[in-house]
């Protein structure tokens, strides 16, 4: 796999601290770039170097943006949300000319007010990484069933070492408690368990309805779902996964628009782990880090909403979420 | 690098990485120990082993290969068979 460029400061042999600046490719249409430009602006105060490329018509096709990401190091795609994930990119990356992966993600794009709501939560996002004293937690989240528990296990053991983790799964805590826990801000969170279009088996059914019309806590930087198609548009307008980002209740989601299988879902947990213990900082670079080597299991998911949305939380997300109560 | 190189170092990464999956595995594993029967390895461990042996070899195992995963010995050819491939 091609080598992932590392998007932090690194020092040069004179000494001198060298800076790698990121490159976002955004890629939106021409009438809507003003509801992005909270979100514009809080990449640039990072430091992100935003190439906006907007268009007229049709969606660019994935092999011009494949061609167009060459140099850039992730890109978003915004436009009309009657399309669906599946058919505007080909997986969570995109790979460029000289074999590197580059997160690619989608933004379905509704209306101003749902564009905005997105754009304001993803800024957000963005400048808890400016913070001082950061932290990184995960949010662990599973269907109640033996499988999947165990899934949730294995990860916490995983990350024991390094990251501190936060189990939410459905054994321990309801759905309405599990909702509110999310909006602590925490910088990330794994599900595992079945999926649908239109949202989580697990908890008694999790559906957008449940995050309420505008989400009134914190945003959680990332929020990955490991299931079957809870970014297929199979009957649905809006699928679960697109829903949460322009909910304003994530920066960015990962979900999958087809069938999975469990043992590709478990290689993605494992590799995910990997690249957290590795130091990856933001929602893109882990996923590109943590892919499993096989198209079938990659190919199927895309990626929701800012793909350099960090994997830090807010500032008292920790301490708050340490404060929910679960069952004993 | 030989071939009895080659089958050592892999046989010291399958082990190494078993004991991780499964820390309160004893030393000095059987090459025959069969990790279903034996070391009472469920499907969510075979997966894992799998995982980090195609992280490792950039193997990419189909999942109707997983069922040759039975054994240390089993595993040592697969990836053996494989790599020369």
């Amino acid at each position: 796999m091609a080598e992932v460029r590392q998007l932090r400061a690194i020092a040069s042999a004179g000494g001198v601290n060298a800076v790698i600046v990121p490159h976002l490719l955004l890629v939106v249409p021409k009438a809507q770039v003003g509801d992005l430009w909270v979100l514009l602006q809080a990449w640039r105060q990072r430091g992100i170097e935003v190439v906006v490329q907007t268009y007229s018509g049709e969606l660019p096709a994935a092999a011009r943006l494949c061609d167009a990401s060459t140099g850039v190091d992730a890109l978003l795609l915004a436009g009309d949300a009657r399309r669906a994930p599946a058919t505007v990119l080909p997986g969570p990356f995109l790979t460029d000319r000289s074999g590197r992966r580059i997160p690619a993600a989608w933004l379905p794009l509704r209306n101003a007010e749902s564009n905005r709501r997105f754009a304001a939560s993803a800024a957000q996002v963005q400048r808890r990484a400016r913070e001082p004293h950061q932290q990184m937690a995960v949010a662990l989240l599973g269907q109640w069933h033996p499988r999947y528990l165990r899934v949730t296990d294995r990860i916490a053991a995983l990350l024991e070492s390094c990251v501190r983790t936060l189990r939410w799964t459905s054994d321990v805590i309801g759905r309405d408690d599990m909702v509110r826990a999310l909006g602590t801000g925490l910088g990330l969170g794994f599900y595992v368990g079945h999926g649908r279009p239109s949202g989580w088996v697990g908890y008694q059914g999790v559906r957008r309805h449940h995050f309420g019309a505008s989400h009134g806590g914190e945003p959680i930087g990332a929020l990955l779902s490991l299931c079957c198609r809870t970014a297929s548009r199979r009957r649905i307008g809006l699928s679960y996964a697109e829903s949460l980002p322009l909910q304003g209740v994530a920066a960015a989601s990962f979900g999958a628009t087809s069938e999975t299988l469990h043992t590709d879902n478990t290689r993605w947990a494992i590799g995910l782990c990997d690249a957290l213990v590795a130091g990856a900082e933001t929602v893109g670079e882990l996923i590109v880090r943590g892919a499993p080597p096989s198209a079938s299991a990659y190919a199927p998911y895309r990626l929701i909403g800012d793909p350099l949305a960090p994997l830090t939380s807010a500032r008292t997300a920790v301490f708050d979420a340490l404060a929910v109560t679960t069952y004993p | 690098m030989n071939a009895t190189t080659m089958t050592g170092d892999i046989l010291d990464f399958v082990t190494g990485e078993l004991c991780a999956i499964r820390p309160s595995l004893p030393a000095g594993l059987p090459p025959t120990a069969r990790y279903t029967a034996d070391l009472n390895f469920d499907s969510l461990d075979l997966v894992e082993l799998v995982a980090r042996i195609e992280q490792r070899y950039g193997l990419k195992v189909p999942d109707a290969d997983l069922q040759q995963f039975v054994s240390l010995d089993a595993t040592l050819q697969y990836i053996v068979t494989h790599i020369e491939r």
